[in-house]
């Protein structure tokens, strides 16, 4: 491989994570129609951000979290901006806080994330709510909480067949700041 | 970027750096600054916003073709067992509504003579789009809809979307090929509504949940839980007379209409393309065949 091919191949790589967050917030607006569950879909942005920000902050930087508050908030009806100003928020709980996190059991990871997710909808229903300057009732934003953690063991697995393989490709003599403790499998 | 290696005396300290922080609280008041925009200048993030939906929407109907499969499997072995019953409750019906039908013959005739008595002007006959909906659930807090149809199909904003059952919503956004449509129970849907028999006016106002709210009627209205709800076409927005749901439930001044049109489990939406009037009040699509 020369060096352009190589540089391309190491671009695409380091973009993944950010791709992968953008299809996700895709699916999140995807019909879900047997009933019962109701229109609510789980929060699969909040998820992506939180895996990567904790095991490869260097490609989620924040730069990159903006982006992805900002395709949720298009691909949504809501007001614009919320989601974004939401993620951004909770990113940096999640990033200041990642080291508690790291090299945790899954069950410690998925807990931390409930209570991530809990502030998540917290700041979003104040977003919301001082945005229209009215009470809404937080009942659908709870069902989403219940719905985002219960897929987030099957996501985490997904996303950290992605991390191997992201970590495969980066080859010996091209230099990547990594993060060589990676999660461990639920 | 070096990130320091974790240790466990570091434990839930806080690990950024001082230009983290300074990029982070940056873009933060950068998202903020787009929420303050957003809310003054409406237009153009709408305009974005149909850019994209139109652009991700043939994606989402490829997409959105495997959950349906998934979702009518599941609907089509729940049937299997309800097939008995299901049959002879259609007969039932059926013998009722050809009952209906020898009225509605009877009456349409009756209707056509006095109309004709009374030169009366006819409301002509809408064009009609039937598009794909392709997501849902706009966002926690918004009840909306895509569908796979837009300019190009002759969708436009402020048109009526229908199922065979009743009113789902209206048209709120344009791209080409792609439109989005808030639904009736949304937080921000306000539909001018008419009882069907009665006539007394009011407002039906989305509050997010299933069931809409009735307010702006007149003080001492009667109500009934099962009176009929329709579009009462003031406004100029919607047709008149479009079917939305029935009162399904009165507590003092609360009035609740449940929806005719299943909300939760959309597939496929009847878009009514409506012109402003040209006959008063009355008015309706110019004369024109049913688009597919």
């Amino acid at each position: 491989m020369n060096g352009l091919l190589r540089r391309l191949d190491g671009l695409a790589t380091d973009l993944a994570p950010f791709i992968v967050s953008l299809v996700l917030i895709m699916f999140s607006t995807m019909p879900v129609n047997v009933s019962s569950i109701g229109p609510v879909a789980p929060n699969l942005g909040l998820i992506a951000v939180f895996y990567w920000t904790i095991y490869r902050p260097d490609l989620m930087p924040a730069i990159a979290v903006l982006p992805l508050g900002l395709w949720q908030d298009l691909m949504n009806a809501g007001p614009i901006g919320l989601n974004a100003l939401t993620l951004l928020i909770v990113y940096g709980v999640i990033l200041f806080q990642r080291v508690f996190f790291r090299g945790k059991t899954f069950l410690i990871v998925w807990w931390a994330f409930g209570l991530v997710a809990a502030f998540a909808s917290l700041v979003f229903w104040l977003a919301v709510m001082a945005w229209h300057l009215r009470y809404v009732d937080p009942a659908p934003l709870a069902f989403q909480f219940a719905l985002t953690l219960a897929v987030f063991p099957f996501l985490y697995w997904v996303l950290s067949l992605i991390q191997r393989a992201i970590a495969r490709r980066a080859q010996p003599g091209f230099p990547r700041v990594g993060d060589a403790s990676g999660p461990r499998g639920p | 970027m070096k990130y320091r290696p974790a240790s466990i005396i570091r434990l839930a300290v806080p690990s950024g750096t001082l230009s983290q922080r300074i990029v982070l609280t940056t873009l933060i008041l950068a998202a903020f600054g787009i929420v303050v925009l957003g809310k003054a200048e409406t237009v153009l993030f709408e305009r974005l916003r149909a850019g994209v939906v139109d652009f991700v929407a043939p994606v989402m109907n490829v997409m959105a073709r495997p959950a349906a499969t998934v979702a009518d499997a599941i609907e089509g072995i729940n049937e299997l067992g309800r097939l008995r019953e299901e049959n002879a409750k259609l007969r039932a019906q059926n013998e009722r509504l050809l009952h209906w039908q020898a009225a509605g013959l009877k009456l349409s005739g009756e209707n056509d003579r006095l109309r004709a008595l009374l030169r009366f002007a006819p409301e002509a006959e809408a064009d009609i789009v039937t598009a794909r909906v392709v997501g849902d659930s706009g966002g926690v807090f918004v009840r909306s809809i895509v569908v796979v149809a837009g300019a190009r199909d002759g969708v436009a904003k402020g048109q009526a979307a229908m199922t065979g059952d009743g009113l789902v919503g209206r048209v709120v956004s344009v791209g080409g090929r792609s439109a989005r449509v808030l639904l009736i129970t949304d937080l921000n849907s306000r539909i001018p509504v008419v009882f069907e028999e009665s006539r007394e006016r009011a407002i039906l106002a989305g509050d997010n949940t299933a069931a809409p709210k009735l307010s702006f009627l007149r003080h001492g209205a009667r109500v009934n839980t099962g009176d009929r709800i329709v579009t009462s076409g003031h406004g100029g927005v919607l047709p008149a007379g479009l079917p939305i749901g029935i009162v399904s439930n009165v507590a003092g001044e609360e009035i609740h209409v449940r929806p005719f049109a299943a909300l939760d489990r959309l597939e496929f939406v009847r878009v009514i393309a409506h012109r402003e009037a040209t006959v008063g009040s009355l008015g309706g699509a110019p004369p024109g065949g049913m688009k597919r």
